[in-house]
Order: structure tokens, then sequence, then C-alpha cells
């Protein structure tokens, strides 16, 4: 696998194919471009060939799963959202890019790092500590859910529960109407009629940062 | 171009036979999954997420959904619903498909193989483990597919094989950077393994500071930073756990152990009525035998090296010697399987589901580092895997579906019946729920289901006898039952199984309760009557 060829070319054609093939040979490119490929790449510089064969085989679809699992989050935030096609290729650009950068680098990282990283492993628990646990829950991301249903009344209602909303905040019930209520931060808890589809948003400087759907499915 | 020794015909043959053992083991380990697949065995549980899935895969961005009169909590595993999001995505794969799909049954095996291969000094040893982790029912039968265990089991058994790695052959930047994005993604996927994590961690490092309180394997600093890490953002601990905690529900667990096995041992009373049993879904007294054997096995192959070394530490008086190279691995591991046993008492249930998946290759590294002779290690392997193959042939006989059972047209006509009449709240077991889930899933919509408890199932087979006090039929306004299944435990929430209902269907057809509104040959639907409600 010395050559850029050998080493870019099987990514390249698994997003390609993930993204334009159909049927089996499309899922078989595709759960190959998830679980194995961008680990198997990645580690092939990081482990040399010190580790057996299966070792190395179990460390890339472990790194792999890693990658996968980061990515399918984190396209999630970016405008063309979660998708076959972003998906695919931004995993096909961390198999090839990662290969490419990981040539270019050379050698592993150094043993004398650690130290460094020792103390960044203390003073990542020392802050996160301090911010996120005094108060309890204060760095806890926002959360919009139902916390109950009531449906034996006369009319169907749930109960809305914000956590985590910031000054500014509000929340948007879409339904036959669509009513604002403006939320201070913190906490908030509501009933909210769903006799009809209801569509809750929770906005955020102009745009929803959480939405959740209630109503009119139920039987 | 001149031919080198490395391509010579010779040395290529032999290279093809040395390829022909792993791609057997691993066709071998293939096998359960596959089968899974074709009997189509499903944790009932897993239909939800399903159904999650189905319902937002045209959406770009996943959001909490109102699934089942619940709210789907997208935090508690945001990380597993994306990956899985992205594998429906990308392969194309419908999510009534992707459930079933092998993917565990490949990674698992491979992983456990790696694991043994980094611990043990015997690649016959590390075969046989990987053939346990395939064939041993009660975990495969859920890590099999693209269940949430799969995916965890995975990270989990990664984590342990880096943590081995420092272990034995020391600390690196890389092993140790390797080992946070493991945590940190396991982390996003289930909140059960960070926990098991820890324990493994902080007890590993606790070990290595009482061996030697210079070195520098211990990484306490990287156990308190995934403590931090964890309570800081733990949704599941703060909102389930504590709010256990708060509602004083927590630790029952305990005392229901404890009844249990009082029970057992003559002294306490057992609830009179149709009481729930928790045993697998299966009649079978192969199953049973297996079972227990392979327990028993489990345990004794764990505890001989253990007790062969601590006594060799006490007659030496050297007990360091205990925690020697791979040995403090299998002390730190068996310390975080007791560990999250009692931790998981806090949820309210009795977990030994990291004891049971870890036992066979912490017993093995034990074994190696007593210095017992191998051709017992052998025995106590092939033993296992003896064991564990019985078990699972006599589980996937018994959960071969039928042929009505396997045709979706047939079920989902059910499905439709039922929403059809909009008869609202549904009465039925675990898995015909998650397969009207899932159905509503594709729809977008949702419905509100009704869960068997001891009450609910007394009162649908007319039993008259005392029983726990309940809310009966209360709330439910129609029962469905999938003739293909009723043979079989019916399952409910809580882990909670009950007696087939087959035995008792002329029963339910004679309560004056229940009138028999459908019936297809495979899904019976009966409304509950007012009064009963």
């Amino acid at each position: 696998m010395k050559r850029w060829w050998l080493i870019t070319l099987p990514p390249i054609c698994c997003v390609i194919l993930a993204v334009v093939a159909r049927g089996t040979v499309g899922a078989v490119a595709g759960l190959l471009l998830i679980l194995f490929l961008p680990g198997w790449m990645a580690l092939g510089l990081m482990e040399g060939s010190r580790s057996t064969m299966a070792v190395r085989m179990a460390k890339a679809v472990a790194l792999s799963l890693v990658l996968s699992v980061l990515v399918s989050m984190a396209v999630q935030l970016l405008p063309w959202g979660l998708s076959r096609e972003s998906v695919a290729v931004t995993l096909g650009a961390l198999a090839v890019g990662g290969a490419v950068v990981g040539r270019r680098l050379g050698a592993p990282l150094e043993q004398g790092f650690w130290p460094a990283l020792g103390s960044a492993a203390l003073a990542l628990a020392l802050i996160v500590g301090t911010v996120a646990l005094a108060p309890r829950g204060r760095t806890a991301p926002t959360a919009l859910y139902v916390e109950s249903m009531d449906r034996s009344a006369a009319a169907e209602r749930a109960l809305i529960t914000v956590r985590g909303a910031r000054a500014g905040d509000h929340l948007r019930l879409v339904g036959d109407r669509v009513v604002e209520v403006p939320l201070r931060g913190g906490d908030w808890s509501g009933w909210v009629r769903t006799s009809s589809p209801l569509r809750v948003e929770l906005w955020r400087e102009g745009r929803v940062v959480r939405m959740v759907s209630v109503g009119g499915g139920g039987r | 171009m001149s031919t080198t020794v490395a391509e010579s015909p010779a040395h290529v043959r032999s290279g093809s036979l040395r390829l022909l053992a792993p791609a057997l083991l691993g066709l071998a380990c293939l096998l359960p999954g596959l089968l899974s697949t074709l009997a189509r065995v499903v944790d009932p549980f897993f239909y939800r997420n399903a159904a999650f899935l189905a319902a937002e895969l045209s959406s770009p961005v996943l959001h909490d959904r109102d699934i089942a009169g619940t709210s789907y909590r997208l935090m508690d595993h945001i990380g597993y619903d994306s990956l899985l999001g992205a594998v429906a995505r990308v392969t194309g794969i419908d999510p009534g498909q992707l459930m079933f799909l092998a993917v565990g049954a490949a990674m698992v095996p491979l992983l456990y193989y790696a694991l043994a291969r980094t611990l043990l000094r015997s690649r016959a040893l590390a075969a046989m483990l990987a053939l346990y982790a395939a064939y041993d029912p009660t975990m495969g039968l859920t890590q099999y597919s693209t269940h949430n265990y799969a995916w965890m089991h995975v990270l989990f058994l990664a984590a342990a094989l880096v943590y081995g790695e420092i272990l034995v052959r020391g600390r690196t930047v890389r092993r140790v950077l390797w080992l946070f994005a493991l945590f940190l993604t396991s982390f996003v996927v289930n909140w059960t393994v960070p926990v098991w994590l820890i324990l493994l961690v902080g007890l590993g490092a606790l070990l290595v500071w009482c061996r030697d309180r210079a070195a520098r394997e211990g990484m306490l600093s990287l156990a308190a930073a995934f403590l931090v890490l964890y309570f800081g953002y733990s949704q599941v601990f703060y909102r389930d756990i504590l709010g256990a905690l708060e509602r004083a529900t927590a630790l029952e667990a305990v005392p229901s152990l404890l009844q249990e096995v009082g029970t057992i041992l003559g002294w306490g009373h057992a609830v009179a009525g149709p009481e729930n049993f928790q045993v697998p879904p299966t009649g079978s007294a192969v199953w049973d035998w297996a079972r227990l054997l392979r327990t028993l096995v489990l345990a004794l192959g764990t505890a001989l090296p253990a007790a062969c070394l601590l006594w060799e530490a006490w007659r030496r008086r050297r007990w360091s010697d205990l925690l020697a190279g791979e040995a403090l691995w299998a002390w730190a591991m068996l310390g975080a399987g007791i560990g999250a046993a009692l931790a998981y008492t806090a949820y309210g249930h009795v977990s030994v589901r990291l004891l049971v998946f870890m036992l066979p290759v912490v017993g093995m590294v034990l074994w190696q580092a007593a210095g017992l002779p191998r051709r017992y290690a052998l025995g106590f392997g092939a033993l296992l895997v003896a064991l564990a193959v019985a078990q699972f042939a006599a589980a996937i006989g018994s959960l071969w579906p039928t042929a009505a059972s396997r045709d979706e047209g047939l079920l989902a006509r059910g499905a439709e019946y039922v929403q059809r009449t909009g008869d609202g709240r549904v009465l039925s077991d675990l898995g015909t729920l998650g397969i009207y889930l899932l159905e509503d899933g594709r729809r977008g919509e949702s419905f509100l289901p009704c869960y068997y408890s001891a009450p609910r199932y007394a009162a649908i087979i007319g039993y008259s006898g005392p029983t726990e006090q309940g809310e009966g039929l209360q709330g439910c306004d129609v029962l469905v039952i999938n003739l293909a299944a009723a043979d079989r435990p019916t399952a409910s929430i809580g882990w909670r199984y009950y007696e087939p209902l087959a035995p008792y269907m002329s029963r339910i057809d004679a309560n004056p309760r229940l009138q028999r509104v459908y019936d297809d040959g495979v899904t019976v639907v009966y409304r509950i009557s007012r009064g009963a409600r």
C-alpha cells in the first residue's frame, strides 16, 4: 500500500458507489464506508504493522464506529443536514484526508507528549467539574419534550417541558393557529391542547433549535 | 521480473492455508447472526428506535418526537440515533429491514477475538472465546443486529482492549487518546457503557496504585475526567436515576432480589395468581439445562484460578503477584462487573450483563495467570462453546417463525384494521406493539399502547383467584393477539414476561368482557367492553 492511488482509491470508489448505487451494491459500499474504511485508513498510519491482522481489523471497526458516530452527529448541525451524500462524502473525505495528512506528518506522536496530556485531562476534569456541576445542570443541553399526555379528557392535551432555556427563547405552537410563548430561561412546563396536529418549536436567535410534534396521529 | 521468495508458489499456498482458518472461524461466528436474521429475532424494545428512525428518515435534522404517548428523547442516545440514521440513509436499507441486519454478529466476535488475542497467549483459546461470544444467546440474540447493544458492546470491547494494552504494554499517548475517544463515543451512544468504563479504569488505576505507586499505567486523572464528564452531562442520571432516588424507588431491586432468593429457599411467600416470570423466551429443556451448566462452568472456571492465585499469593506473602500483567486487567474487569451490577440497582434492576459478557475472558486470563495447565483451559473453553451452541440451537428452534408470521402483509393488515377503526389504546405483547409502532412510524403517526401487567393478564384469561390489585383492563380499548407468537411468553415492559396466551385462547374467547371483532388467521382483535375498562 505504498502508492497513493492504492491508498486513496478504495474510499473514493466506496463513496461513489454509496452515493450512486442502489440495492445490494449500494448497501455493501455504504456499510464498508461507515463501519470499516475510515478506521482502516486511519489505523494504517497509527498502528504500523506491530499488531496482528485480527487486532488491526478490530481496531479499524471500532475507530470507524467512533468516526461515523461523530460525523453523523456533526453533519446534522451543518446546513445540508443528515443525508446519504453528506455522510458518505464526509466519511470518504476523512478516510482519504486522514491518509494523506498522516503520510505528510509521518511518525506518530512522541511519547514525551504525555505529561502535557496528563495535565490536560486533569485540567479538563477541574474545569468541567467546576462549570457543569455548580449549579447542577447549568451546562445541560436545551431539551424540549412531551412530559405526559392526557387523552382521557374531552380535549386531548400534552404537558410540554423545556429544560435549559435561555432568556429570549420562545416557544411557537403551530397548529390551527400559531401561538407564541416567551420564555424567561431555565425550565418551563405547560399544558397544550392537541386535538389537532400540533408542532411545538423552540426558537432561539431567529431559528428553531428544538422541535416536537404531538397530537393528531393518536387514535 | 524475477520471482522473490515471498511470491513463490509454495509461500502463496501456505499463505492461502493460513487465511483459510480465520475465514472459516469468521463464517462460523457469523452463522448465528445470519440465522437470527432469517428468524427475524428482535428485542421488542428495538421497535421504538426503528419507529423513530422510520418517522425521521425524511428529516435532515433529528428531533425529539412523540412516540406511543411518550417523548422519544434524542439526548439519551443521540449518537446511536444519528448513526442508525446515517446507516439507513447511506445504505438505503429500510428501517424495518435494518433491524435484522447481522452487523453486530460480524463485529462483536471480531472484537472479542482481538481482545482475547491481546491478553491470552493462545490463538486457539481466543478462537473459542470468539465462538462463544457469537453463539451465547443471552447476549447474541440482541447484539447480532444494529440494536444499541451491538454498537455499545463493540465500543466497550475496543476500550477494554486498549486498556489491556495500556496495562500490559505500557501507556502511550496514542492509546490514551484512543481510550478517550471511545469513552466520548460510548457516552453519546448509550449511558451504560461509560459507567462500565469509569469502573474499569478507576478500579484499574487503584490496583496499579496498590501494586506500584510509581507506575505510570494508573491514569487516575483519566478516570477522574471520565467521572466528571459523566456527571456533568448525563441527562439520564439526573432525570431518571436521581429522580428514582428522590422518589425512593431506587435500590428496590435489592429487596426484590432477596425476596426471590428467600422464596426459592422457602423463607418467603410467592405471589398468588399469574405471576410474571423472568426467564428467556423459550420453554426448551435444552435451553434450561445448557444455561444452568454454562453458569456453573463460568462461575467455577473463574473461581478456581482466582482461588489458586489468592492461595499462592497468601502462601508466599507477596500480594503484588496477584496484580502482575494481564491479571490486573482481569481483576479490574471483575470488579467493574460487580460494580456495574450494584450501580444498575439504582435503575430498578439487578443487571449482571457485564459480568456475563466478560466472565469467559476474565476466567481465561486468570487461568493463564495462575499457571494452570493449558489443556484444562482449552477444555473449559470447548465446554463453554458447546453449551453456548446447544443453548443457541434451542433458542433459535423455538424462535423460528412460522410461514404465517413471516408474512409481513398479513401482520400489516391487522395493524391497518386497528388503525382504521381508531380504537384508541391497544393492549398487546411488546413484539406486536412494536410492529404496529413501526407501521405507524412509517406514516408519521403514533398510537397509545397498553402494556401487560399481572392484573391485566388475569382479567384477560378470566382468572378469578387472588392476584395483585391493579388497574385491570381500565384504559385499554382493544386486545390484539398475534397467533404466531401466542405460544411464546408474553413480553411486557420492564423486562417482564408472562405465560404464553395460546393455552388460554378458549378462555379468552369465553370472556364476556371481550368481543372478537377481527380474525385473519394471524391476528385476532378483541374489543374490550366499556364496563371492563
